[in-house]
């Protein structure tokens, strides 16, 4: 008789103190949504794309865990090339941006030259923001000119 | 005896498992993405227009109007010799059409401005020319347009195209 009751609160305790199994979790996933478009240059005129100008910053979309802590690296591209040529690419302190909705509002703003530590919001979702500065030269070639930002995002500890 | 072990063995175990669920785990996972990035670069003494005047949706009965100021207004851009002179002229139609139908486009605006801002941009004329002097640090010049569309009543659907013209000849210094 006193077996029993002692079992039962044994187990809820078990249950309370074991760890969610690692295959019940929402898979840590990052996708490419959006690339960066500078779009019409003019030699010798620099232009900045600001992480929050939604309709032009690059955007990468999170998805895991909620509350899942992650580790974001960017590897950023120097230049932009094309037309024979190539044009210089630079980043700031403040040319990145963690986003929880996605639409430029309510970011965090973050270099994307170092890696950045971020929790996921309770619905397991969060975006990346990125822009820079693009700086034709004066005699720059004229043409299109092109390049890939790839972002790698690993889960830690929780 | 035998109860008081068992008992024992149980609170060693939740002991055992308490400490593994607060102990840091290391969670395997990563995952990777990349995206583009892309630009175009223009020709000097050239200028582009790189952003059509937009209406977006219309309905019959209603004018619509697009300002210069708007992010779908028409832009052009080009870049000439620096704080040189520029003589711009505009040709704007009266109508757009779609097939066989006509919408009629009108009450012009359209600004300058040799930084890209609209918001210190200055406003020139649709119907003569005007001379503009470029920055005179980087030699940029742009221009901004918007209109107005007067669809009737029964404006029958589609998509209704025009062409707006800018035509910039150098002036001097």
């Amino acid at each position: 008789m006193l077996r029993r009751p002692l079992a039962v609160v044994t187990l809820a305790l078990l249950g309370a103190l074991w760890p969610l199994p690692l295959a019940a979790q929402r898979p840590l996933r990052v996708a490419g949504a959006q690339g960066m478009t500078f779009g019409t240059l003019l030699p010798g005129v620099s232009t900045t794309v600001v992480p929050t100008d939604v309709a032009r910053a690059a955007r990468f979309d999170l998805t895991g865990a909620k509350g899942m802590r992650v580790e974001v690296v960017l590897m950023l591209p120097a230049a932009l090339t094309g037309a024979g040529a190539t044009m210089p690419l630079s980043f700031t302190a403040t040319s990145a941006a963690y986003s929880q909705d996605g639409t430029g509002a309510a970011t965090t703003l973050f270099d994307p030259r170092l890696p950045y530590t971020a929790t996921l919001p309770n619905n397991g979702r969060a975006s990346i923001l990125l822009g820079a500065t693009v700086a034709p030269g004066a005699a720059q070639r004229p043409g299109a000119y092109s390049n890939v930002v790839t972002i790698t995002v690993a889960g830690l500890s929780l | 005896m035998r109860t008081t072990a068992r008992l024992a063995w149980l609170l060693a175990a939740i002991a055992v498992g308490g400490q593994a669920a607060f102990a840091p785990r290391a969670l395997a996972q990563a995952s990777g993405g990349s995206v583009g990035t892309t630009a175009q670069v223009v020709s000097a003494g050239v200028l582009v227009g790189d952003a059509p005047l937009a209406f977006g949706i219309v309905i019959p009965g209603i004018a619509k109007t697009v300002a210069a100021t708007a992010a779908t207004a028409a832009h052009f851009a080009g870049v000439f010799p620096p704080d040189s002179r520029l003589r711009l002229s505009l040709t704007l139609p009266t109508q757009l059409t779609s097939g066989g139908n006509t919408l009629p486009v009108g009450a012009w605006t359209a600004l300058y401005s040799d930084d890209g801002a609209t918001a210190t941009a200055t406003s020139i004329s649709t119907t003569k020319q005007t001379i503009i002097r470029v920055h005179p640090v980087t030699g940029a010049a742009h221009v901004f347009v918007g209109g107005t569309v007067t669809p009737g009543a029964a404006q029958p659907s589609g998509i209704y195209v025009g062409v707006i013209t800018l035509t910039g000849a150098f002036a001097g210094f």
